[in-house]
């Protein structure tokens, strides 16, 4: 496995420290360079052209929602850079702000994945390769407040289709949706024809490309065209 | 009785009343309209005396006679102002507002009509001192017409009025009717003593008692109103003194929430933390498994603390808030609630408003839903967040059975006292067949 080449955005000190030492920790990462703020990450990316992007949401100069927007620029300046974009907030605004152009080549986490290496390192790496990943938590904020709106399709679900749903907007094939959920793996196909069905969406197998379908519909994104990474 | 002496005291009352009210509430605007009332009064009073020159009319002595006209006419639309937002300034209801813009146009409108179009010009309405107009053009003389008959219904303008105040009295809460029944009283005293001034000089009789009192009433009349406005002046600091009071108290209460929060969880936590990573530091010596394990303690106490710190900090000042609005705060807010609530945010989703609008709306719905879900559980809910650039409305609903005797409760006070620092209203309604609605209405750029 090659080495990936990350550079790593975040104004608080101790933590921009600390995972630059949790991520190089290993053969499977270099940080090639690190940013305390939006514009900085800009200048450091044009210079290095890593792979990937590991950008805090809340950053100088705004403290609002500067990750995102950082985000959004590098995607639309450079197509073949993945960013992770990590957060404080459990909130759906913030992933729908995040993926109102599309989800390809784009993550959200939850910033206590810091501590987790693998995890960190999975999305990095699916994000370089132009998935997508979102954590589970944003997933369910995500169908929530689609759920608690007046009229959703949403709605129509039941019960089991709306677990199959949240699993398999957070990235899961069908045998692992089956495990999760203890049962057999052509019920999940027959839930997941229903969702399809009842949501208006067309069914695909690949699960990237069924992700980027989900996500799109929840966050209310415009579908992405299927790009060759 | 020299009725000139006589009519210097109510115009002596009106302007008094009108100067007194805006010194006491000078952005009311029923003190404003009742000095305007004064002044124009005066104005016209003034421009009568300049006008009613006998002899053939210059140009000059014609736009004077039109003035009287205008200026008094203009008092008149002050009056029903007046009479439409007594005590408070605000038009009550709306429409009245309307009606006082096409009276205020139609005095300046009629009169300008005569102008051009009456042959004759009259002073105060009294036809033995009509005089030829120099300035008529005779194509006009239609529109003459139409000026003059509304020139002439002067009275019913006064009637138009007293009318208002009596619709008004009619449609109120108890709370206003108490507010309304003075000058109505004395709206109703003075139509009797016009009715008795008519009654006589068509008699012949007894005109010398009724016409002073009727400017005796007349000259009363803005005093009454001068009672209200200031009663409602002193009510609405007695109001301000209290709710300033009530939210002080809500935020010491709400500090030492946090303080409790911050002190007995996170802090506690990271104390539980400090002796952990000590205790893994001397496993490491000598059993490196155990340290392993505990340390992953360590981390599942630094997780849940990270959840804490992110649950307190959404009930002190949602981040969403400020970063994305108030309908993206309120889904988020609603993901940990019941199926049983809704939200209808869908028109306020690209609109922004002040940040301090946004948090009450915020507040608003969110007290609100708490309020029905804890007197109405299992009941359905619905938030309707909508608005313009000028103002935020916020709609909780609820099927429960009603909160009549809560109307008054702690949760919604609190509430109203929110909205009220705003400048906004906030009511609570009972709904057909059941439940209750609460709504505040958040204008922006009124704060008190």
């Amino acid at each position: 496995m090659s080495t990936l080449r990350v550079i790593i955005a975040e104004d608080n000190y101790l933590v921009r420290e600390g995972v630059r030492r949790l991520l190089d920790d290993g053969e499977d990462v270099e940080v090639v360079a690190d940013a305390a703020s939006a514009p900085e990450l800009i200048l450091r990316v044009r210079e290095h052209r890593p792979d990937a992007v590991l950008t805090d949401i809340r950053m100088p100069p705004d403290q609002g929602m500067d990750g995102i927007e950082a985000a959004v620029h590098l995607r639309q300046e450079l197509r073949s850079i993945g960013v992770v974009v990590l957060s404080q907030h459990a909130d759906a605004a913030y992933a729908r702000a995040l993926f109102r152009h599309g989800t390809t080549g784009l993550a959200y986490l939850l910033k206590e994945r810091v501590g987790d290496r693998d995890e960190l390192v999975r999305a990095l790496s699916t994000v370089a390769s132009g998935g997508s990943v979102v954590d589970p938590r944003i997933v369910d904020a995500l169908l929530s407040a689609q759920q608690h709106r007046v009229s959703s399709p949403l709605q129509s679900l039941t019960p089991r289709e709306h677990d199959v749903l949240r699993e398999m907007a957070a990235g899961r094939t069908n045998p692992a949706i089956a495990r999760e959920l203890l049962v057999s793996e052509s019920a999940v196909s027959k839930h997941i024809s229903s969702i399809f069905a009842k949501l208006q969406l067309v069914e695909d197998p690949s699960v990237d490309r069924r992700v980027r379908a989900v996500l799109a519909y929840v966050t209310g994104a415009t579908p992405d065209q299927p790009s060759t990474p | 009785m020299d009725l000139e002496a006589g009519v210097v005291v109510p115009l002596l009352g009106w302007i008094a009343s009108g100067l007194a009210a805006m010194a006491l509430t000078p952005r009311n605007r029923t003190a404003q309209a009742l000095l305007m009332a004064g002044v124009l009064l005066v104005a016209s009073w003034l421009c009568e005396g300049a006008s009613s020159v006998s002899g053939s009319l210059t140009a000059s002595g014609a736009v004077l006679r039109v003035m009287t006209d205008v200026l008094f006419l203009g008092a008149l639309a002050s009056v029903v102002a007046v009479l439409s937002t007594y005590p408070d300034g605000r038009f009550d209801p709306p429409w009245t507002r309307s009606v006082t813009q096409v009276l205020g146009s139609l005095a300046f409108l009629a009169p300008a009509a005569q102008l051009v179009g009456s042959r004759e010009l009259l002073v105060g309405g009294d036809p033995t001192t009509a005089e030829p107009n120099p300035l008529v053009v005779d194509a006009l003389a239609q529109v003459g017409t139409v000026g003059s008959a509304i020139v002439a219904s002067e009275p019913a303008w006064l009637v138009l009025g007293f009318g208002i105040l009596g619709w008004r009295f009619a449609h109120s809460s108890d709370a206003r009717r108490h507010e309304l029944l003075l000058p109505l009283a004395g709206a109703g005293l003075l139509t009797a003593l016009l009715i008795a001034i008519v009654v006589s000089s068509v008699a012949e009789t007894a005109v010398d008692i009724s016409v002073p009192l009727f400017l005796l009433a007349l000259a009363l009349f803005p005093v009454v109103l001068l009672f209200g406005i200031s009663r409602q002046s002193r009510q609405l600091a007695e109001d301000l003194t209290a709710s300033r009071a009530r939210l002080a108290a809500a935020e010491d209460k709400a500090r030492r929430s946090i303080e409790r929060d911050l002190h007995d969880g996170v802090q506690q936590q990271l104390m539980a933390m400090l002796s952990l990573t000590e205790l893994a530091d001397r496993q490491l010596q000598r059993d490196p498994a155990l340290a392993h394990v505990t340390l992953a303690q360590v981390r599942n106490q630094v997780r849940d603390t990270i959840e804490d710190l992110r649950e307190l900090v959404s009930g002190i000042r949602p981040p969403v808030l400020a970063d994305s609005g108030v309908a993206a705060a309120l889904e988020s807010r609603l993901a940990r609630l019941p199926d049983g609530v809704e939200v209808d945010a869908d028109a306020a989703r690209d609109v922004r408003w002040p940040a301090g609008i946004e948090a009450a709306g915020y507040f608003v719905a969110c007290e609100g839903i708490t309020n029905a879900l804890k007197h109405a559980p299992g009941a359905r809910v619905r938030v309707t967040l909508f608005g313009d650039a000028s103002q935020l409305i916020v709609e909780v609903s609820d099927d429960g059975p009603g909160i009549d005797e809560l109307s008054n409760g702690s949760g919604l006070a609190g509430l109203r006292d929110r909205v009220d620092s705003w400048g906004g209203t906030f009511e609570v309604h009972a709904i057909a067949p059941r439940g209750t609605l609460i709504r505040a209405r958040l204008p922006v750029g009124q704060i008190r």
